[in-house]
């Protein structure tokens, strides 16, 4: 051993390699982290819009959507039926409610619409109706398709109170019930046929 | 760095879910919309545009009109301007390829143009020449959106009505708009974001309490 490592060894040991202190985490730092998480989320929840693609601002919820939607039973089951009809009946009865001349006739200002009561009218779009008819005083030879097996008492109900109250045709007749088109579907159970314009015109419009 | 395993998982963690929620969330709840039936008046909405409206798109692409001209009404500050009649959403754009939205407003916003402004004719003298129609307009002139040619011996019907002023500045002259200027003016038409949707209703409907008040901006005049 020289001279200069003794001169070393007397000197105090090196410090250890620093490291990240491993003592107590300060309790009030969580506290106040707890605190901005929780009016964090809370802000969070009143903005959102749930999350929801049909919510932009400034509506918060789709609740607050559908309120604006319309209540109004009559006018839900007037929007049924106008777009049941585009479906189903303007393909011969056209949008415009008024037929094509001499081939399918017309349900604006149709006779066998504007009657008193619905009788005839459900009859006819339940089980169809074949042969001869005059309407509005023209005459039409043809067949429309019987529709009880393809739509349901309420969508019977909605199309063909669209059709009778129609405001663009300028008709307001009475509107029809489910319970309507129900009780005649079960008194004319066993029928399989499809009308005649004859047949139907025995019966009363009520 | 004696945790660098912990570290690239942190750094992918923060990114993926950057990813996830900025892309892959919007994607699956907004990559699928369809057109959908107004109820109120039994149409589709959107349609896709007509072919002369989809060539004015790439018009007002090439001489971007997005530059100073954005398409989106916001609630609020927007729709008292009369700029729209509710906020777009994205229903809206559902047609449009790319979505021009614009992001800085020297002149108006134009989602709705198309329903603000019905006159033809007025746009095409706004582009050929803006502070004829708009005092004070601070856009420029799309003069070469028109020929000038002499009027024979019948004023042309495809010719633009001008305004007195300019008629007797180039007196024996008429402007023709291009194919891209009727294109551009056809796709300004098609321009229009008023149709009521589920999830945007035009505000003739009870407002939430929540709508924030106008903005103290000042209106565009009309």
């Amino acid at each position: 051993m020289n001279a200069d490592t003794q001169k070393f060894s007397s000197l105090p040991p090196e410090a250890a390699e620093p490291k990240a202190a491993a003592g107590a985490f300060p309790i009030w730092v969580i506290v106040a982290l707890a605190v901005v998480a929780y009016f964090g989320t809370v802000k969070l929840d009143e903005s959102d819009g749930e999350f929801s693609a049909q919510v932009f601002a400034p509506y918060v919820s789709t609740k607050q959507l559908e309120d604006f939607l319309p209540k109004d039973p009559e006018r839900i089951a007037f929007l049924e039926g106008r777009k049941l009809y585009s479906q189903n009946c303007a393909a011969c009865h056209q949008a415009s409610g008024l037929g094509s001349p001499g081939q399918f006739p017309p349900l604006a200002g149709s006779d066998w619409v504007k009657t008193e009561g619905p009788n005839r009218i459900i009859r006819l779009v339940l089980h169809g109706i074949q042969g001869p008819i005059k309407v509005n005083g023209l005459d039409f030879n043809n067949a429309m398709v019987p529709w009880k097996d393809n739509m349901t008492d309420q969508q019977i109900a909605s199309v063909i109170s669209y059709v009778r109250r129609n405001k663009d045709w300028n008709h307001t007749f009475s509107a029809v019930t489910p319970d309507q088109v129900k009780k005649i579907r079960d008194t004319e159970k066993s029928r399989t046929a499809p009308w005649s314009a004859e047949e139907l015109l025995k019966l009363s419009d009520k | 760095m004696n945790q660098a395993p912990l570290f690239l998982l942190g750094i992918f963690a923060a990114l993926s879910t950057s990813w996830f929620g900025l892309v892959v969330w919007p994607q699956l709840q907004l990559g699928q919309l369809q057109p959908v039936e107004i109820e109120e008046t039994g149409q589709i909405y959107p349609s896709a545009r007509s072919g002369l409206a989809q060539q004015g798109a790439d018009v007002y692409r090439a001489n971007n009109c997005a530059a100073c001209h954005t398409q989106q009404v916001r609630p609020g500050a927007d729709i008292a301007r009369g700029w729209g009649a509710r906020r777009t959403v994205a229903q809206d754009y559902l047609f449009d390829t790319p979505v021009m939205l614009g992001s800085l407003r020297i002149g108006p916003d134009l989602a709705n143009i198309g329903a603000r402004q019905i006159d033809d004719n007025w746009h095409l003298v706004h582009l050929y020449k803006p502070r004829l129609v708009v005092e004070n307009s601070v856009m420029p002139s799309y003069r070469f959106l028109f020929t000038k040619r002499a009027i024979g011996a019948k004023p042309s019907l495809d010719a633009l009505k001008l305004p007195d002023v300019e008629a007797e500045r180039i007196e024996g002259y008429e402007m023709i708009p291009k194919a891209d200027a009727l294109a551009l003016v056809a796709y300004l038409r098609s321009l229009r974001a008023d149709a009521p949707l589920f999830e945007a209703p035009l505000p003739t409907k009870p407002k939430p309490a929540t709508l924030s008040a106008p903005s103290t901006n000042s209106p565009a005049k009309k």
